[in-house]
């Protein structure tokens, strides 16, 4: 069958960001994420299925 | 991280994933699926299906026991000088002493073909930072976000009295297909490092460093500022 729709694999075991106070009663921020590693970005490589002729 | 350092990641991964056991806990995330192409003889893509009956995992990891009996006896010695939550100490030893699970955020997600043969790829999460190039076909897409477990975090905020949650850490990779070629991009937030593997053989690395020196510092003392 041709056309099928793509399936989205949700995670399971889920679990909703903590929200700790700390002990002076103060609400503890979420820190954002993280910056991208070392300014290399996005790693592009390539596998070839068989070798070329 | 220091005190709680994991070997670093293997060459080949082609194990079948059994949690509690793959790589034997010493892993931080884990994302992991099984696709299956068919193409013409010339390379031109066919049609693409979900491997039948595999797992499609994502797995927020462990945090591994310290290294250093020396850090656990540092660490609760000072939560009973200071006199603090009574519940610390306990804590602390639990979390010290073994391998404790990791947080997963809801928006870790894997996208893959159905399980039926289909004539085009995936279309990736609205939120990924992958852009591939143009006539590539998309076969899957993975975005885990995790961080330390709960009970970490817990000792980080109120025992270390850190001034906000421990952070989290993203990771993602894209597999595409073009002229016989299986194509893998990849991206990460700062960690020590990030493994991609395709078809069992780890094809990419991001590491934040790779002199181990650095890493110690960066994980004792943290980032340096960059001041102008």
């Amino acid at each position: 069958m041709w056309g099928q729709p793509t399936l989205v694999v949700d995670s399971v075991n889920d679990q909703a960001p903590t929200a700790e106070t700390n002990k002076s009663g103060k609400n503890v921020a979420e820190q954002p994420y993280s910056a991208p590693a070392n300014g290399k970005g996005i790693i592009r490589a390539v596998l070839p299925l068989w070798p070329p002729e | 991280m220091y005190h709680t350092a994991n070997p670093a990641p293997p060459k080949y991964f082609d194990e079948k994933y059994e949690s509690g056991k793959t790589l034997s806990k010493q892993y931080r995330s884990l994302t992991t699926y099984s696709i299956q192409l068919q193409i013409e003889d010339d390379g031109k893509f066919l049609s693409v299906r979900r491997f039948p009956s595999s797992d499609a995992i994502l797995d927020a990891g462990y945090t591994p026991p310290f290294d250093s009996a020396w850090e656990l006896a540092k660490g609760i010695g000072g939560q009973a000088f200071l006199g603090m939550d009574p519940t610390i100490p306990p804590r602390m030893k639990a979390e010290a002493t073994r391998y404790s699970p990791g947080e997963k955020s809801s928006l870790s997600q894997i996208v893959l073909p159905g399980a039926d043969w289909q004539n085009r790829g995936i279309i990736p999460l609205d939120y990924s930072s992958i852009k591939v190039n143009p006539g590539e076909v998309i076969l899957g897409h993975s975005l885990i976000k995790f961080r330390v477990g709960s009970e970490g975090d817990y000792i980080s905020v109120v025992a270390m009295m850190a001034p906000a949650h421990m952070p989290w850490v993203w990771c993602e990779a894209t597999v595409a297909y073009k002229d016989n070629n299986l194509i893998l991009y990849a991206a990460g937030s700062a960690f020590p490092c990030h493994a991609f593997y395709v078809a069992g053989r780890q094809l990419a690395r991001l590491d934040l460093s790779t002199n181990l020196s650095t890493l110690r510092d960066v994980f004792t003392r943290g980032l340096p500022a960059k001041i102008k």
